[in-house]
């Protein structure tokens, strides 16, 4: 077992195995050695690392990832999401990109890439405006800008 | 575009572009009460790799063409963090549906990554017959996708139809001007009928680095090799690693297996078409199958006989997956139980079937799961395991069922779909 602490001081004590899950804990481990001190996360809360946690113990015995993966793999070509991942990922918004955010920094692949195919979901077939409302996005662009843009996007029209 | 109007818009371009100074964002932080916008939390690599989530989707296909160009334009629409992360990641930009001029921001946007081409047979005879120049494509051209318009007469008589298309280019093009294509890997083609057997093979001279071809609802219409020029004779895709046939006329499966003479066919899937009028029949085979490279092998056996397919399994040592698919009308279904049987025999210590068998998939080819279960038990007892078995279907009452209890305590289970006939 191992101890891990989040930002706001919490500290979790989890199983090697499913901590090993990320890279980042893993190769820690690895240069650290056996030693009873918690892992700092300092880019990680609570409520965060919980929620990480759950989908490391869910997935603990998955193969790992190759290394080199394929970026043009078939299974990258779908933004399918398995029914469990599903269930996981269906929260606010403000935790879904905070848990995309910790599996980006403690470097698991395959938690970012249900974050990032759930996000790419909510995007695929809506309008810029959808957009903006969906994820409350400002309109920053200048009136001269718009046209610009709209004017390069010519050649799409009708496509 | 040219004149002081050019210089303006490039300026407008390199300004949207930069990243957001201070000033915009003094200007975000004046909003009265802005709602949270998480998305902005994000940092440009991981909003880039949703991006090209996005366009992973609708990649390599004909009909997703309009909402990935439609994806395009919203993306870029947003707002300027928006537009300067899709602008600068070259991926979301490589497909192209034409070798045209109009596509020169796609070309511009995708910089140096490889070119995926998703076109009309229209589109591939200009650029062969070098109506449509634009630099540089055909050295990054990687994946190409060609198929009919929906209102191609695919069997008539205009001269705009396919088989005229398609089977008068190469031959008209002096070998010294062939067009190259360096870094074709991956060819999707069809529907398309009455495609020249002897055109496909001149082919393989313009994409010698052929690795994956996908040939979709295909009538051959078979000319022996030797009707081919003598310098065209033997290039044959020397690369190939992959090819899907898929709804092939039954008139043209033994041709199909000139393909498994490959010198590095790896993959080969074969399913003969739904409508095809035949399908009580059953087809003997005269040609021989050689198919030293193959791991992967999905056969159509709606319309062999037992013993040839039996002939041709025991020929093929080094098949790892094997997929027998099976047409829903045929006939002759109770004749599985034999080949099963075989798969299951050894002969002193070792399989003399497909000795190095790990996944066994099959679609509507009767077989109890006592017979599989057999079969596992026995390659389990002799240390060259099953580990993966695939199903038209995992059916829920088979959970109660001890056989497939305990089979699903030895091996993985899978669906057909989406593994064979994803698309």
């Amino acid at each position: 077992m191992i101890n891990l602490t989040t930002s706001d001081n919490e500290t979790f004590t989890v199983d090697k195995k499913v901590a090993e899950k990320s890279v980042l804990i893993k190769n820690m481990l690895e240069d650290v050695g056996e030693s009873d001190q918690a892992i700092p996360l300092p880019n990680v809360t609570a409520s965060v690392l919980k929620k990480v946690l759950e989908w490391c113990e869910h997935h603990k015995d998955d193969p790992a990832p190759p290394e080199n993966e394929d970026k043009d793999d078939t299974r990258k070509r779908t933004t399918d999401i398995s029914e469990w991942d599903q269930k996981f990922i269906a929260v606010d918004q403000e935790m879904l990109f905070e848990i995309i955010l910790a599996a980006n920094y403690l470097d698991i692949k395959a938690l970012l890439d249900v974050g990032c195919k759930t996000v790419a979901n909510m995007i695929k077939g809506k309008t810029p405006e959808e957009i903006r409302k969906l994820f409350n996005i400002v309109n920053d662009f200048t009136p001269e800008e718009e046209a610009q843009i709209k004017k390069e996007n010519e050649w799409a029209e009708d496509r | 575009m040219s004149g002081p109007e050019a210089d303006r818009a490039r300026v407008l371009r390199s300004r949207l572009s930069a990243p957001e100074d201070a000033s915009s964002a003094a200007v975000s932080q004046c909003d009265p009460i802005p709602k949270p916008c998480f998305i902005s939390q994000l940092p440009d690599e991981l909003l880039s790799t949703v991006f090209e989530r996005v366009v992973a989707s609708y990649e390599r296909s004909a009909v997703s063409l309009p909402s990935l160009y439609a994806f395009l334009r919203s993306a870029t629409c947003v707002c300027r963090k928006w537009y300067r992360v899709a602008a600068q990641t070259p991926r979301l930009w490589r497909t192209l549906w034409t070798f045209g001029p109009e596509c020169s921001l796609l070309l511009e946007r995708s910089g140096a990554v490889p070119l995926h081409v998703v076109c009309n047979i229209e589109v591939l005879a200009a650029f062969f017959l070098g109506d449509l120049d634009q630099t540089g494509i055909e050295d990054r051209l990687e994946y190409l996708s060609v198929a009919a318009r929906q209102d191609y007469n695919l069997y008539g008589s205009s001269p705009r139809d396919y088989y005229h298309i398609m089977n008068a280019i190469p031959r008209q093009i002096p070998t010294d001007s062939l067009r190259k294509l360096p870094s074709l890997t991956d060819v999707n083609l069809g529907p398309a009928r009455l495609i020249e057997f002897g055109n496909l093979i001149v082919f393989s001279t313009y994409a010698h680095m052929l690795r994956r071809l996908r040939l979709r609802t295909i009538t051959w219409s078979w000319y022996p090799q030797t009707t081919l020029p003598e310098n065209r004779r033997h290039a044959q895709f020397q690369c190939l690693e992959e090819l899907e046939l898929i709804n092939l006329s039954l008139a043209n499966v033994e041709e199909m297996l000139f393909f498994s003479e490959m010198p590095k066919l790896a993959r080969l899937l074969i399913i003969i078409g739904e409508d095809e009028g035949y399908k009580q029949l059953e087809h003997p085979i005269q040609r021989s199958f050689r198919g030293t490279s193959l791991v992967d092998l999905c056969l159509d056996t709606s319309h062999i006989t037992l013993g040839d397919i039996i002939e041709l399994l025991a020929s093929l040592p080094t098949i790892e997956q094997l997929g027998l698919f099976r047409q829903p009308q045929s006939t002759y279904k109770q004749k599985f139980q034999e080949l099963f049987h075989c798969l299951a025999q050894k002969q002193g210590a070792t399989f003399p079937m497909l000795p190095n068998l790990k996944t066994l998939a099959h679609y509507d080819v009767l077989v109890g799961l006592e017979d599989l279960r057999l079969l596992v038990e026995a390659r389990e007892h002799f240390e060259q395991p099953i580990v993966e078995l695939g199903f038209k279907e995992i059916r829920t009452t088979w959970y109660l069922d001890k056989d497939f209890k305990w089979l699903k305590k030895r091996v993985k289970v899978f669906e057909w779909f989406p593994r064979y006939l994803a698309e």
